[in-house]
């Protein structure tokens, strides 16, 4: 269970953010150390090209963290291919389409090599031999002819999104982010459960357990932004808020969203070293009770992102941006005890 | 609601725990489901000493319908001269948690085919005056896996198993507890002192049993006492809280004392703010910011509401070795990997006194 976002800020940069609950096993043991949005182009690679993504799965953790590291090993080993063929690093290289199409590639073949496992483990024979009806072993031929295990290894291979089931493979979607010179910033979304992949139009995604409320937050603001806004001008510290107080509200409100949470921001014009930057540690817990303050009405707006923009895009003191949060919030009391999590509407 | 815990004090106290977070339509948390009932109305409860709370996890319309049809059972058995025991009224508890679970499993039989449960174990059911028989083996298999339990009567997808835990009082046995669970449809006694059921049960039990190992079968027969019980309970309830999915949303808890005349001093309720404020009393001596004294002594004070809610919570601060890291640590901060932000006037509406250690901008 997971809340991953995305959000385009313009043309240039944009910011995800995700949490760090896991429920571990049938017991739903709750650990806050999974780590789910995570850069896949190697340092060198940006600092070469100026490109910059990152992936976030949200499903099964060991699916995610195969997609996440398998995603960025692809991409030096394309590099390290196309460097071997032509005998020196090449002019371009990818770009965030391709970046997306080779993400899609390797959910495929992620897909197919867990559920051929499983097949074999169960019944002995794989997903294309499934489809030919037919097996080959010792040189001798065998149909597959017994309707139950027929249906059976067709719900594994094709399992129905309309029928719910729990699928360690199938229950995953993901996001991809990321910035190229060739691309300017770009989201797309990846769904093993219904099996597609395809660019964000709407300039922001949300998936997760936590998406059941960060998708009514987040098309709040989007809904009143006039056309240039929503095609790629919207102002960093507004989209930064809001990306917060969607995650803010999905782990108050939604299972299996907690703990500190990872925002990446992108900025294509950045020097390469900045143009991603992740920020995980008070910074962020700050920032997340700086917009708590500003939905409880226990902070004006203007003041939340002048601390934020120190804090988060300046290189802000921590104490003193905490002096400003209580300092100038409406009622100290209240604040600290909603930031303890007592309900405020109660005496 | 997906913890409960019990612990037995001393042979007339004992106290019941439950947390409030639910999970409903698949992915949505609410934090006031916390399924806590008393069962004897006060005028009986006075007449003859006898007091039962009962709270379950699992799906909370299916709590709220046992002890809707306990209490009537309860009130007519002792009004009509039943002896007024905890261990009776607890196996009322149970008729009703069966009449409970059998009602949700014929009423899905009939929406489905027409008969409920008794009809299919006799093979027949009268449809328009007609006796028909139920021949169809797709039909008796599903019929059967519902009858059985196998496949849910309309519980949310996410609840946990339904379980209950019942604590009791009266004047012939002092203070006892009771389990029931759904899967098994039996009333068994509680054991070894404790009870923890639901989803956040290992975390608690383990937390339990650190007490417990350390302690004399003479010690445990006397209970741990009723101020350090406490600080138990809401110790074990609050790393089921830590640990497990489903379990937070803070607390509400009731403690029996058999030796109480009066309601008023047989039952008493942990709930809203004050049991808010008493697992982050917990919290604070888990993190070894408060000693356990103190954390004993203030979490007796919300009990016994010797003193108010904004006054306990001026004292944890003043009591506590790190104020500033202690209010981080409420704020959920991680506390020990970075230096933590210490801005002005974050605690001054507490007014705490000055010479409170390492107040604000004070010592680290």
């Amino acid at each position: 269970m997971t809340s991953i976002n995305a959000i385009r800020f313009d043309a240039f940069s944009g910011a995800m953010i995700c949490d760090e609950q896991r429920h571990w096993n049938p017991e739903k043991l709750k650990v806050y150390a999974a780590d789910k949005i995570r850069p896949v182009i190697p340092e060198s690679l940006t600092n070469r090209y100026r490109f910059v993504a990152a992936y976030g799965n949200t499903g099964t953790s060991t699916i995610g963290d195969e997609m996440r590291l398998t995603i960025k090993r692809r991409v030096q080993a394309d590099y390290d291919r196309l460097v071997e063929t032509t005998g020196e690093p090449p002019t371009e290289f990818m770009s965030m389409e391709n970046l997306a199409r080779m993400v899609f590639e390797l959910m495929v073949e992620i897909k197919h090599r867990h559920i051929n496992e499983e097949l074999r483990h169960y019944y002995g024979f794989d997903t294309a031999e499934f489809c030919a009806g037919r097996l080959t072993r010792n040189g001798k031929e065998s149909k597959i002819a017994n309707s139950q295990v027929l249906a059976d290894a067709h719900d594994k291979i094709a399992l129905d999104p309309s029928r719910g089931t729990q699928n360690a493979v199938f229950n995953n979607a993901g996001i991809l982010a990321g910035f190229h010179p060739r691309s300017g910033f770009r989201i797309f979304l990846f769904s093993m459960r219904e099996h597609f992949f395809e660019p964000v139009e709407s300039g922001f995604v949300s998936q997760g357990s936590g998406g059941d409320s960060t998708n009514f937050v987040l098309p709040r603001l989007f809904n009143t932004l006039k056309d240039d806004q929503r095609e790629g001008h919207l102002d960093r510290l507004e989209g930064l808020m809001l990306s917060i107080e969607a995650i803010n509200t999905a782990s108050q409100v939604n299972l299996g969203v907690g703990g500190y949470f990872n925002l990446l921001l992108f900025d294509g014009r950045a020097e390469p070293k900045t143009m991603l930057r992740e920020i995980n540690d008070h910074r962020i817990k700050l920032s997340c009770e700086v917009v708590a303050a500003v939905g409880n009405q226990l902070l004006e707006r203007a003041t939340a992102k002048q601390i934020l923009d120190k804090i988060i895009y300046g290189d802000g003191n921590l104490d003193e941006a905490e002096t400003i949060l209580f300092e100038r919030c409406l009622d100290r009391e209240r604040l600290h005890r909603l930031l303890r999590g007592y309900p405020l509407g109660a005496a | 609601m997906a913890v409960v815990t019990a612990l037995r004090f001393d042979l007339n106290h004992g106290a019941l725990c439950i947390d409030r977070e639910s999970w409903h339509i698949w992915r949505r948390k609410t934090y006031f489901s916390d399924h806590l009932y008393l069962l004897v109305e006060e005028g009986m409860a006075d007449e003859h000493g006898l007091e039962l709370a009962y709270a379950g996890v699992g799906h909370p319309a299916f709590h709220l319908e046992v002890c809707e049809r306990a209490r009537p059972l309860i009130h007519d058995y002792v009004t009509k001269g039943g002896k007024p025991e905890a261990e009776k009224a607890a196996h009322l508890v149970m008729e009703a948690f069966s009449e409970a679970h059998r009602r949700r499993i014929n009423d899905k039989l009939r929406f489905l085919y027409g008969f409920g449960g008794e009809e299919l174990l006799a093979g027949q059911f009268t449809h328009h005056e007609t006796t028909t028989p139920i021949n169809q083996d797709l039909v008796k298999q599903r019929a059967l896996a519902i009858l059985k339990g196998t496949e849910a009567p309309g519980y949310a997808p996410l609840a946990p198993p339904i379980e209950a835990c019942i604590v009791g009082i009266d004047r012939h046995h002092g203070f006892s507890a009771y389990v029931i669970k759904d899967a098994d449809g039996v009333v068994s006694f509680q054991s070894c002192g404790f009870e923890a059921i639901g989803q956040g049960r290992v975390a608690a039990a383990e937390q339990f049993s650190k007490y417990l190992n350390r302690m004399f079968l003479d010690q445990r027969r006397k209970g741990l006492g009723r101020d350090e019980g406490w600080l138990v309970l809401l110790e074990a309830t609050l790393e089921a809280c830590d640990h497990f999915g489903q379990v937070g949303g803070g607390v509400r808890a009731v403690e029996l004392n058999a030796e109480g005349a009066k309601r008023k001093d047989r039952v008493r309720l942990l709930s809203d703010h004050p049991a808010k404020l008493a697992l982050e009393i917990v919290r604070a001596a888990k993190e070894t910011l408060l000693p356990r004294r103190d954390a004993i002594d203030l979490i007796t004070m919300l009990v016994d509401k010797e003193g108010d809610f904004p006054a306990v919570e001026r004292e944890l601060f003043s009591r506590a070795s790190n104020v500033i890291k202690l209010e981080k640590v409420l704020r959920s901060y991680k506390v020990d990997t970075a230096p933590l932000p210490q801005g002005r006037g974050v605690l001054s509406w507490l007014e705490l006194p000055i010479s409170s250690s390492a107040r604000e901008g004070g010592g680290k």
